[in-house]
């Protein structure tokens, strides 16, 4: 029975418990058996004697030290059996004190204080239920309770954050496991046994995350992206007699309006009557994508197999360049039928004008040249011939432009053009199957380390409350 | 031994007061604060340089002692990357393809929010001189690029002189032009990333100088630094440190230094098109129109990332992988949205990421700022305006006046606790917590 004691410069209470090791057993368990009391007289140096008795060795004889009182080692109320004479090899008690060096123990201003002895009663509270060891704390905060060693440590409350660390290494040392010593077999202790779990609680995190991510790996498949590179090229748009944009602004606006037609109906429609396709399939299998100040457009597609992603990514890529460039072509068309209109109009008006002026002519020639009215009708055909010779030339400036535009829609390239034909891809866009599974291990391993590293704060935290001094005695 | 191991708290308290020095504080300050333009390539990505300093910068001063691990604080940084993890796991296991950069960003940037630096009042003090002597010049530089512009010369990127391009870190609006078509260009104060950092800077410094009660004449240049810049980052910081002090009775007499700053200020507005400027900015929210800053950094991103981000069951909790926010954006033509805090944490790690990474982050903020009302803007600015989750000078902005340095009350706290004749220990007289 190892009792570890932890003492103030006044009368409070200490930070203790009582740890039970039985010899032989794997992984020794520790049962707290009594209560934190109030010491009755000053001691000296209870660290070095914790930190001895921390590092008892286990074939002596077990011993009691409390606080400058003698505490028993007892086992009432534990549920075990207490470690007695009969269960270890016995050696004189005040020998095996006085081999470590630690005892007696002597009161600063007073006499040599008594050896410990074993009483025969419990000194100390037996009443309280035992705890389990794993509900030692480490650090003191983790006892706390209302009235227990938090009250009795840091009766001034809860201090802020931005207040030193309170917890020295020493302090951890005595309350979480002592360094073994040369030569001795260290007893483990609930620090020990914390940072065993905390390890054990890595690996099985790192376990977790590895089979997580494997199984979803292994579910989803993996998937394949092919890209093809557009640029489109608002200077085209001069042959379809468009003013082209300068203002920087509204020329972004006008790429990254391509987006929208590259997953429109009209292109993702064609691709999935192509490709036999869902339509919904094809637009959740795209995506395009515009580089900052830039007027390439990067056509993305994904599937499960490298051939379907480069036929998606090809056919959307042929569809949508096919579709600009047609739209285009169609607008000039339209155009030209446009004109279609007004050069028939223009032809009736011509036809119409050559009638009235072969009229004209047919009348002019029955009049007398020595008549008055011969030099009116003149004119009249003079000026109807100017008429319709000023129609006519324009009705061929008409089916010229018509002509043009026929044109240009049969050579028009479109403001798109494919810089970079979609290809089938080597690998998975997708993380593979050796990357995913460490990429899982080493993300439960950060899990894990994260939830470890907030149970020490935390308990850091605790524990900068229950040492925080009192600023009001 | 057995009382040092209960009395640490003075004992450290008294090698506190001991430390007058704070040099590792002071090159994490000016590195967040002259290196925040300076990133080297990291492959398809930069890293600000500033990072691997701070992190350099913060192990130093753990070893040495002047920096420390505040284990509450803590805490909510280990719950942040707790979460972070797991959803990353799940998005793992889920086949989706989170990006382990952003991933390691989330790691390398937090350390700051849970440490603290272990200061007297006197090292907190000259850590705030220096704060204030820096961002002086930056006021003086940022009022000297906006005179020499109104005199003729044009704007220049100056740091492109001596730094190449490409340790200069992309992807902001170092310098732009006041309006579209303009001449003139908001200030930056050439060292910092975009006008609105410096802007943020100079309203920290603002309401900071305030709060200590520092002259008139250094509120003042602070302020007028603040003009030319055109963003409302630094009214956001300073207004709500304003309003706090004019409810404290203890503060209120300090909001006087503000007077000869406001007079600057209306001078400025009437004699240069600054004063039109922020008219216009302040109303451009409205209208509809979805291409003003505003709109862009308070509107879209929450219109944008959070009805995708709850629409599929699947990635509704633990989110679609660190990164992908950036990449929803692009992939539909919104690459000029930024990404808040929110919108960018709830796509990316769902709903659990909200409860955990928002959630401690806003935990850690408003913990501090319930004793340090001069954050109180800098925590709106990061929790809400900015895309500060892995912006490495945001984080540090925030963390570092937040919780790093320590509070005006610790300071009171760090005289050391003497024992009295009755055995109680007390702090002198005098001296109150």
């Amino acid at each position: 029975v190892v009792t570890i004691c932890r003492s103030t410069r006044t009368q409070r209470p200490g930070v203790g418990a009582s740890f039970t090791y039985h010899r032989g057993d794997h992984l020794p368990t520790t049962r707290r058996l009594g209560r934190v009391s109030e010491p009755a007289f000053p001691i000296r140096d209870d660290e070095a004697q914790a930190e001895e008795f921390m590092s008892t060795d286990q074939t002596r004889e077990p011993v009691t030290v409390s606080g400058g009182v003698p505490r028993p080692a007892i086992g009432a109320g534990s549920g075990r059996r207490p470690i007695g004479v009969d269960d270890v090899p016995r050696t004189d008690p005040s020998a095996d004190m006085q081999d470590t060096g630690r005892l007696p123990v002597t009161a600063p201003d007073g006499p040599p204080l008594p050896e410990p002895v074993r009483p025969s009663t419990p000194a100390v509270d037996t009443t309280a239920p035992p705890a389990e060891a794993t509900d030692l704390p480490a650090d003191p905060a983790d006892e706390a309770q209302p009235g227990g060693e938090r009250d009795a440590l840091a009766p001034g409350g809860a201090d802020d954050e931005d207040a030193p660390a309170p917890e020295s290494a020493k302090t951890r040392r005595l309350v979480g496991g002592a360094p073994p010593r040369t030569g001795r077999r260290r007893i483990p202790t609930t620090g020990t046994r914390r940072a065993r779990n905390r390890v054990l609680f890595v690996l099985v995190a790192a376990l977790v995350g590895s089979a997580l991510a494997l199984t979803g790996s292994l579910l989803m498949g993996p998937r394949y992206t092919s890209e093809a590179g557009v640029l489109w090229d608002p200077a085209s748009a001069q042959l379809v007699d468009e003013t082209v944009t300068v203002d920087p602004n509204l020329l972004d606006r006008q790429v990254t309006d391509q987006q929208d037609v590259i997953a429109s109906d009209a292109v993702v429609g064609a691709v999935s009557e192509n490709l036999g396709m869902d339509p919904e399939d094809v637009r959740d299998a795209i995506s395009s994508s515009v580089a900052d100040g830039s007027s390439l457009i990067t056509i993305s597609a994904e599937a499960a197999t490298p051939t379907e992603a480069e036929e998606i990514a090809a056919a959307v890529t042929t569809t949508y360049v096919d579709f600009v460039r047609t739209s285009g072509a169609a607008s000039l068309t339209s155009r030209a039928e446009a004109l279609q209109t007004t050069i028939d109009r223009q032809n009736t008006q011509l036809t119409a004008l050559q009638q009235q002026l072969q009229a004209q002519t047919d009348q002019l020639a029955g009049v007398p040249t020595t008549s008055s009215t011969y030099a009116v009708l003149q004119g009249q055909v003079a000026q109807l011939s100017g008429q319709v010779a000023d129609l006519t030339t324009r009705v061929a400036d008409v089916v010229d432009q018509q002509e043009s535009l026929r044109a240009a829609a049969a050579i028009y390239p479109g403001t798109a053009r494919v810089l970079s034909q979609a290809e089938q891809p080597k690998a998975p866009s997708t993380f593979s199957v050796p990357v995913t599974v460490a990429l899982g291990a080493i993300l439960g391993l950060a899990v894990a380390g994260c939830v470890i590293g907030f149970q020490v704060a935390r308990s850091s935290s605790a524990s900068r409350e229950a040492t925080t001094p009192s600023t009001t005695g | 031994v057995t009382a040092q191991a209960i009395l640490p708290a003075t004992a450290q308290a008294t090698v506190r007061a001991g430390r007058r020095g704070a040099p590792l504080t002071i090159a994490l300050l000016v590195c967040q604060l002259l290196l925040q333009r300076i990133a080297v390539p990291l492959g398809e990505d930069q890293v600000p340089v500033t990072l691997p300093v701070s992190l350099a910068l913060l192990a130093a001063g753990f070893v040495t002692g002047e920096f420390r691990v505040r284990p509450g604080a803590a805490r909510g940084v280990l719950v942040l990357w707790g979460t972070a993890f797991s959803c990353t796991l799940v998005a793992v296991a889920s086949g989706l393809v989170p990006s382990l950069f952003s991933l390691l960003l989330v790691v390398a940037i937090y350390p700051v929010a849970g440490m603290t630096a272990d200061l007297s009042a006197s090292a907190v003090r000259r850590v705030e001189n220096v704060f204030f002597g820096i961002m002086v010049v930056a006021a003086a530089v940022s009022l000297v690029q906006l005179l020499i512009q109104v005199a003729g010369v044009p704007y220049e990127d100056y740091l492109l002189r001596v730094v190449p391009v490409d340790l200069l870190q992309q992807g902001f609006n170092t310098g732009d032009p006041i309006a579209y078509g303009e001449s003139l260009y908001r200030s930056n104060g050439v060292l910092f990333l975009e006008p609105s950092f410096v802007s943020a800077y100079l309203g920290l410094a603002t309401a900071l100088a305030l709060y200590r009660g520092r002259s008139a004449l250094l509120v003042s240049v602070l302020l007028a630094g603040m003009l030319p810049p055109l963003a409302g980052s630094g009214f956001v910081v300073l207004l709500p440190a304003v309003l706090v002090m004019a409810f404290s009775t203890k503060r209120r007499r300090n909001l006087l230094a503000l007077a000869p700053a406001l007079v600057i200020a209306l001078v400025v507005a009437l004699t240069t098109p600054l004063g039109e400027r922020y008219v216009a900015r302040s109303d451009e929210g409205g209208g509809g129109n979805t291409n003003t800053s505003t709109s862009l950094r308070l509107l879209l991103p929450y219109e944008s990332l959070l009805p995708p981000s709850v629409a599929d069951v699947g990635t509704a909790f633990t989110g679609h992988g660190a990164g992908s926010a950036e990449d929803y954006l692009r992939e539909n033509g919104l690459s000029s949205v930024t990404a808040p805090l929110l919108p960018k944490v709830a796509y990316e790690y769902g709903i659990l990421g909200v409860v955990g990474i928002v959630g401690a982050l806003v935990a850690l903020l408003a913990a501090a700022a319930v004793r340090r009302p001069w954050i109180v803007g800098v925590a709106v600015l990061f929790l809400y305006v900015n895309a500060s989750f892995l912006q490495n000078t945001l984080v540090m902005m925030a963390f570092f006046w937040a919780s790093f340095l320590p509070y005006d009350d610790d300071l009171d706290g760090l005289h050391p606790v003497t024992r009295a004749d009755d055995g109680a220990y007390r702090q002198p007289p005098g001296v109150s917590r």
